[in-house]
């Protein structure tokens, strides 16, 4: 009897063990979202493209991707400064044209980027299973596109900002990344440039989806790349300049998109549809704070309550033509106090007896909406502009005809008489006649006012190679700046050297041919 | 699917089993030689467990069991004698003479040395533990009056740190043993009660308690192999004893306070200095000087006294306890009430308990205990920077009443500041949280020496938070009103089947233990958020909110399966040795790593024991401890070696509402494993004058290795990190307690002394060379040969003195600003001149606790102590007006002038005002934190009743007061709630709710 329970009571305990040859210790994974149960319907194909955008535009972040380091990126630009004796050493590497390896903000921008092109890959990669989700096929055409667009203009930002990168079409665990080469810019391009081409079945399917990108996005991107491609420093010349304008005229002639009457009415929250964006991204400041736009507070003076992060440089402010976009482009009197409430006319502060003696990033002040206490608004961040289209028509036509023709002329009057007509700079207007030079200085200098703190001007500057020129007065901002100070490798952020020091092949430069 | 069907099949299986096991135990019933059972007392009517029961000249034997309880079966027992032996105690004889149930009442020798000591998956003899373990009478534990068990242990156990983040009602607390072993996993011990693993002290009912043990060596805490690396605290509840049916009662009401209030400035004095501030930074003057006459004639607001409030707390507590020879039962309930010294903060909780015992045959004892609780809180646990209430009471400015002429309340000039009664009367915060504990155990005597115990036991625990932050808050400002309600449920059951073999025989003693365990945990919560509320009932009707953010779900489930074995044996009581070996396969980890596998050994030699000691009279007691073994951590969560996507980056595709964004989070990560940590121990304890005398003290030195940590990958992956099983670091310390118990017949006194020091080591990370902790204003670094809580940031050097001006000029700045330590004398001040400023953690801490008694009067006192520790006041900063405020500290009136060149706090300049940020983080708000405190002071007084038809035998009354005075250098409000924040980061004062100090009279009374 004894003998008998024992052997009982033991034959039990073996039985409970020997549900170890059953799953009792693996994890259920139908309770989890895990890559093998996605890509199963239409809605997360929608699901897993929306962080394309997220990524790039914000990082997921508070401050971040490129609505936030874009500005920092551009800051060496004519337009922008960060006022010195602050801890904004970030900025000020950029101003003054010497960035180091090691700048958070380079960081940043280059994780936000690629962040991007990482969950466009998470598409691509799965572009087997995405054909069998059972949908409408333009549809799924159109998304496939779209991811191929999102790419493009992630890797568009990487090639003007940083020249050579490394071309990343699959996720890498951290063995496999570190085995990545950089490639050349003209290879980048290229690489841009067959995305472009993929994302061809784009087009703006759901109308109501305001923020996704469409067929003259890729059309507006196209055309800035060739006009890189033309420009320094790969010097490809007429050709792609011609081809930057096939581009464009091809959006001129869409009519999907047009001017907007008055160049004020383009910063007005309530008009963030305006016929005029091609393409943007929108905010929604509403659902948290990590999806509203930068320059909130970052833009404002102290005094205002704000951070001050980046200001106007008095020269750009002195210049600026006293015409129909000055008001709306730079805030130069203090009207309100720290919380945002209205002042009193009489305590109204003219920007040079303020704190930070600079005038202020007027674009962006309407939040939408959102808190005057926080960092982050409900502001657009505008990418593409009907404008685009036009000034990128006039300065590539020109280029590739060895002088403005009649449309030239055209497209650009259409900026210029927004901008001057009825105001004080009505002489500004380009008179017929010009030769290629002066029609080439008149378009670069009407893109530096029309597209003013819109992250443009720098790559204006750099591949027409006119960043010393544009800045040649810098010492009024840092005293002492030698303005022979910025040679050609100024022109290019560095690789952060958190990613040269994972990845030493990252030192290693390709071969400029390819 | 298939692989949920065929574990639903599984679990059904496996919870049959359980039951038939439980039937086939419960069903048979054997024809018996004879069975001689009873229970063995010590002369205070104490049941005592681990007591030696043998039939003399034969090695039949076995030992009580918790309650004091044995059986004991034997043949041929006429004429037989039994004997009871039990360390510290006279051994009884007493003859079988027919009797079958015995009451046995064993009397202290007079070397009390020691009693019987729960450990894993046992008990055990004091005298024959092997490894180091802390313990603490349940009855001090009862008399600390706190609001929570882990509370009373404070300063009671060496290697043993309790430190209290806040000191909100309901507050949570931290307790490390022997330092934290893990970077990014828990540093928690497991709490292990009644058998049941992974239970919560902060809901226990303190009069429940029989003992608490807590091992910290690995020879004890191995047995609990993966989840033992961080030290285990044993917690056994009481249980009834046969006969008389006690009822007893405790209450207790106390009175609580603020214990130290800031100085700060009167409104007058801080208009004129900021005033001041303004002018010399090259502003205009804030206040007129209308205005500041106002306030010098009228005053202004002292926002502390706006906040705090002398707060009420009540606890009653009452138990039934009895039983007849073959049943006993406990049953208890304790309801606790307690006001917070910030208004509108409360805690209040119910706990209740009954443990029932019953003998269903001579070889088969069952054990249920069911227990649960119930609170609620409203805490205030406000997070810093904005919207900590103590933060904003401090920095709001004096100058403003709290509502203005509309009755609004008044807003602060900076944006980070708000004011403090919008706080607490525009947040509603309530926390709810029940639990119920079902353990019910069967024991069988297969024979005498074998034993085998079944446990199987259900924890259910439930959270719900409701949260409402008014336009007025500063999170609900933006959002015209923010309601945030999230639920959670969590449960998990155990069962464990265990086999004992105890045996005697000559001079060798034998305790052999075999136990199988399978455990399984499950989570879900849920929860949203939504602002927008024009009309509102607070978090009662979210509907009534227009904007719905983030809802949220999430499941988790994980399953343990373990195998353990442990031989204890000893040679002629003078040899002990004890190895064990744990297997752990666990559903955390990867595919490649399942199973884990902990071994242990130690060894102990009674020195005392030997012919050569017997007559050094002096020492009563000397052992000799070596120990060894292998733990773990489960420091990674469930699913964490698999892909898995992440909801939530979410983008506004349409243009103004979120559209959901799915993105891959990470990939699947086949070789992740748990934390290893392998622990070696030796020490020693020696009694002295027949145990009046006791000192112990062990040396440790731990290595955690395998630690993981989020190894950096190239952005460009896509990816920032991938957590990788890569660290190692080391703690190596001191244990020491000594013992005294002195005094005779009317004065007694005993008292203990501990003291611990430990330190730790980081080896390696990854090859990285350090990890910079970023925590908002100053940063704490992780290097290679450092410890933890190395504080990193800009050396303050005072201020530059008049006769500096020149070398100041270099640095930009004028007499009178801040000087920092240049460490590459570039002549620059930036980031690379932050080096290490100081250390969190205490080089030593220290309890000292005493208990008196005279006659009928009793006393206790316990201090604390730490010292070592620094403190970084980031409170202090934000009354100094370097952190985007102004000063509101009386300390500012010190500042440099020209006149006044003898001080370390800078004067006001444009120049000084441009390094904030380097003052914020530098030395200059690193505090020595070191403290003394008295902690408790109980003074009672007992009445007892001789009389046989009295309603009650005995009423003790008893006044106490806690945290009563503290000594400190530390600026803050206290240095020892201060100490909070992670193990990575420690010792951050960001103003949590400050600890108060507490008076109360109290009553226990039996019936």
């Amino acid at each position: 009897m004894k003998k008998n329970i024992i052997s009982l009571a033991l034959s039990c305990m073996v039985l409970i063990g020997s549900f170890t040859s059953c799953n009792f210790l693996e994890e259920d994974l139908s309770t989890q979202l895990t890559p093998d149960n996605f890509f199963k319907t239409q809605e997360e194909l929608e699901a897993a493209i929306t962080p394309i955008y997220t990524y790039i535009f914000k990082n997921n972040a508070r401050t971040g991707g490129l609505v936030t380091f874009g500005y920092t990126v551009n800051s060496g630009d004519q337009a922008l400064t960060s006022p010195r004796g602050l801890n904004k050493q970030r900025l000020l590497e950029f101003d003054n044209f010497n960035v180091s390896t090691q700048n958070p903000d380079v960081e940043k921008l280059w994780y936000a980027l690629y962040r991007g092109v990482s969950a466009a890959n998470n598409v691509i990669e799965n572009i087997d299973r995405i054909q069998e989700i059972p949908m409408d096929d333009n549809l799924r055409k159109s998304y496939i596109s779209e991811v191929y667009f999102l790419r493009a203009f992630a890797y568009y930002n990487l090639a003007i900002y940083w020249k050579e990168v490394p071309i990343i079409t699959k996720n890498l665990n951290g063995t496999e990344a570190s085995n990545v080469f950089k490639s050349s810019l003209e290879d980048v391009f290229t690489f841009i440039l067959s995305d472009l081409d993929k994302a061809g079945d784009l087009y703006s399917y759901q109308k109501d989806d305001k923020a996704r990108a469409n067929l003259d996005a890729v059309r507006m991107l196209k055309s800035y790349v060739y006009l890189n491609m033309a420009g320094y420093p790969l010097h490809k010349g007429v050709e792609y300049y011609q081809m930057a304008a096939d581009q464009a005229k091809l959006v001129m002639e869409a009519g999907d998109h047009q001017l907007e009457a008055n160049y004020e009415d383009l910063w007005r929250y309530d008009n963030r549809f305006s016929k005029e964006h091609i393409f943007a991204f929108y905010p929604d400041f509403n659902s948290g704070r990590n999806y509203g736009s930068y320059g909130n507070k970052s833009f404002r003076g102290t005094e205002e309550g704000g951070w001050k992060d980046l200001v106007v440089t008095n020269e750009f402010y002195r210049n600026f033509p006293k015409d129909n976009r000055l008001n709306v482009t730079i805030y130069d009197t203090i009207m309100y106090n720290n919380k945002g409430k209205e002042l009193p006319e009489e305590n109204w502060k003219a920007a040079i007896e303020a704190k930070e003696k600079h005038t202020w990033i007027g674009k962006y002040r309407d939040l939408g909406g959102a808190n005057w206490n926080e960092a982050t608004s409900n502001a657009i961040y505008p990418i593409f502009r009907f404008a685009d289209a036009l000034l990128v028509f006039a300065e590539a036509t020109n280029m590739a005809n060895g002088g403005p023709t009649a449309e030239a002329y055209f497209a650009l009057h259409q900026i210029q008489n927004r901008a001057y007509l009825d105001t004080p700079a009505e002489d500004l207007m380009l008179a017929e006649g010009a030769d290629q030079t002066t029609f080439d200085r008149a378009v670069l200098q009407e893109r530096a006012w029309e597209f003013a703190f819109e992250n443009k001007t720098w790559n204006d500057n750099v591949r027409r190679e006119r960043v010393k020129e544009t800045n040649i007065n810098h010492a009024d901002e840092e005293v002492g700046f030698d303005p022979n100070s910025i040679t050609p490798e100024r022109f290019y952020a560095p690789i952060p050297e958190r990613e040269s020091s994972l990845n030493p092949n990252l030192d290693v430069d390709p071969d400029p041919d390819h | 699917m298939r692989q949920l069907n065929s574990c639903k099949q599984f679990n059904m299986l496996k919870k049959g089993a359980f039951f038939l096991l439980i039937m086939l135990l419960h069903g048979v019933v054997f024809a018996q030689n004879t069975q001689l059972k009873g229970t063995v007392y010590d002369n205070t009517k104490q049941p005592l467990p681990g007591v030696t029961v043998l039939l003399d000249g034969t090695n039949k034997g076995t030992i009580t069991d918790f309650d004091g309880n044995f059986v004991l079966k034997a043949e041929n027992v006429q004429g037989a004698v039994l004997s009871f032996s039990f360390v510290g105690f006279q051994t009884e004889k007493v003859p079988v003479d027919g009797k079958t149930s015995f009451t046995i009442t064993l009397n202290e020798s007079a070397i009390a040395l020691n009693e019987v000591v729960a450990v894993g998956y046992g008990v055990m003899r004091k005298s024959d533990v092997t490894g180091s373990t802390a313990g603490v009478k349940a009855a001090d534990v009862v008399k600390a009056n706190t609001s929570s068990v882990n509370e009373a242990l404070q300063g009671r156990m060496s290697g043993v740190a309790i430190s209290s983040n806040s000191g909100a009602p309901g507050g949570d607390l931290k307790i490390r043993i022997r330092g934290a072993n893990s970077i990014n996993g828990s540093n928690d011990p497991l709490v292990v009660i009644d058998g049941i693993i992974g239970g919560s002290l902060k809901e226990l009912n303190p009069n429940d308690i029989a003992s608490i043990e807590v091992l910290k060596d690995a020879s004890s805490t191995a047995i609990y192999g993966s989840r033992g690396a961080n030290g285990v605290i044993l917690v056994t509840t009481k249980a009834g004893k046969s006969g008389e049916t006690k009822v007893s009662y405790n209450g207790y009401m106390g009175v609580q306070s603020i214990s130290k209030k800031m100085d700060v400035l009167d409104a007058a004095t801080y208009a004129s200095v900021v005033n001041e501030k303004r002018i010399s930074e090259g502003g205009s003057p804030k206040y007129s000087d209308d205005e500041i006459d106002g306030y010098l004639a009228n005053g202004g607001t002292d926002w502390q006294d706006e906040i705090y409030q002398t707060a009420m707390m009540q606890s009653h507590d009452m138990s039934v306890s009895g039983g007849s020879e073959k049943t006993r039962f406990l049953v208890s309930a304790q309801y606790l009430d307690q006001e917070g010294i910030i208004k509108n903060s409360n805690y209040d909780r119910l706990s209740y308990r009954a443990n029932l015992e019953t003998e269903l045959s001579e070889k088969l004892t069952m054990t249920t205990r069911i227990s649960g609780f119930q609170s609620n809180s409203n805490s205030y646990n406000l997070n810093y920077p904005n919207g900590s209430i103590s933060m904003d009471a401090l920095s709001f400015e004096p100058t403003n009443p709290a509502f203005d002429e509309n009755g609004e309340y008044t807003e602060s000039e900076f944006s980070t500041v708000n004011n403090p009664i919008a706080d607490y009367e525009q947040l509603d915060a309530l926390s709810k949280r029940d639990g119920v504990d079902l353990n019910v155990s069967f024991a069988y005597a297969i024979t005498p020496k074998l034993t085998f115990k079944v446990i199987g036991g259900t924890s259910k625990k439930s959270s719900d938070s409701y949260r409402y932050d008014s336009k007025y808050t500063y999170s609900g400002r933006g959002n015209n009103g923010k309601a945030s309600i999230s639920n959670s449920w969590n449960s998990s059951w155990q069962n464990t089947n265990m086999l004992t073999y105890i045996d005697s025989f000559d001079d060798h003693r034998l305790n052999v233990t075999f136990v199988n365990e399978q455990f399984g945990y499950k989570s879900r919560s849920n929860g949203t958020t939504v602002t927008d509320f024009d009309v509102n009932v607070g978090s009662n009707d979210i509907s009534l909110g227009a904007n719905s953010i983030n809802p949220r779900s999430s499941v988790s489930e994980s399953s343990l399966m373990s195998f353990l074995t442990r031989v204890n044996y000893s040679y002629k009581d003078k040899y002990l040795v004890t190895a064990a070996i744990r297997a752990d396969g666990s559903s955390k980890f990867a595919q490649n790593q399942k199973w884990g596998y902990f071994p242990s050994a130690s060894v102990a030699w009674r020195v005392k024991q030997e012919s050569f000691m017997q007559d050094v009279e002096a020492v009563s007691n000397w052992k000799l401890r070596v120990s060894y073994g292998v733990t773990g951590n489960q420091a990674i969560s469930p699913y964490q070696s698999y892909a898995v996507m992440n909801p939530g980056v979410n983008y506004p595709i349409d243009g103004s509402e979120n559209s959901v964004g799915i993105v891959l989070d990470r990939f699947d990560n086949p070789n992740l494993t748990w934390e290893t940590t392998s622990q070696f121990n030796v020490g020693t304890d020696i009694g002295f004058f027949e145990g009046k005398v006791n000192f112990s003290v062990d040396y440790y030195s731990k290595t955690t290795t395998d630690l993981l940590l989020d190894v950096p990958v190239p952005n460009y992956s896509g990816f920032k990190t991938e957590l990788r099983n890569v660290g190692s670091l080391s703690n190596r310390g001191w244990d020491l307690s000594i013992g005294m118990n002195l005094g005779e017949n009317d004065f007694k006194w005993n008292g203990t002394l501990t003291a611990s020091t430990n330190k730790s080591n980081i080896i390696d990370i990854n090859d990285a060379d350090n990890i910079l902790y970023d925590n908002g204003d100053m940063n704490t670094i992780l290097e290679p040969g450092s410890p933890f809580g190395n504080f990193y940031g800009y050396k303050y050097d005072g201020v530059w003195k008049s006769s500096e001006a020149d070398a100041a000029a270099v640095y930009g700045a004028v007499p009178g600003d801040a000087k920092f330590n240049d460490l590459n004398s570039d002549g620059k001040i930036n980031s690379d001149d932050r080096q290490v400023i100081g250390n969190a953690l205490p080089t030593w801490q220290f309890g000292f606790s005493n208990n008196f008694s005279y006659k009928n009067w009793d006393m206790s006192v316990l201090f604390t102590a730490s010292i070592g520790n620094e403190i970084y006041n980031g409170v202090d900063a934000r009354m100094m007006g370097v952190a985007n405020t102004d000063a509101t500290s009386t300390d500012i009136l010190n500042r440099w002038t020209p006149d006044n060149e003898d001080t370390d706090i800078p004067g006001f300049s444009s120049t000084n005002a441009e390094n904030n940020a380097y003052q914020v983080e530098s030395s200059r708000f690193i505090e020595d934190g070191s403290f003394l405190r008295l902690k408790n002071l109980t003074i009672g007084y007992t009445f007892v009743t001789k009389k046989p038809k009295a309603l009650f035998s005995s009423i003790r009354v008893y006044a106490q007061g806690q945290n009563l005075f503290t000594l400190t250098k530390y600026k803050g409000y206290d240095p020892e709630v201060s100490n909070g924040g992670s193990d990575k980061t420690p010792g951050y004062d960001t103003a949590p709710f400050p600890m108060a100090r507490v008076g109360s009279l109290g009553v226990n009374i039996s019936f």
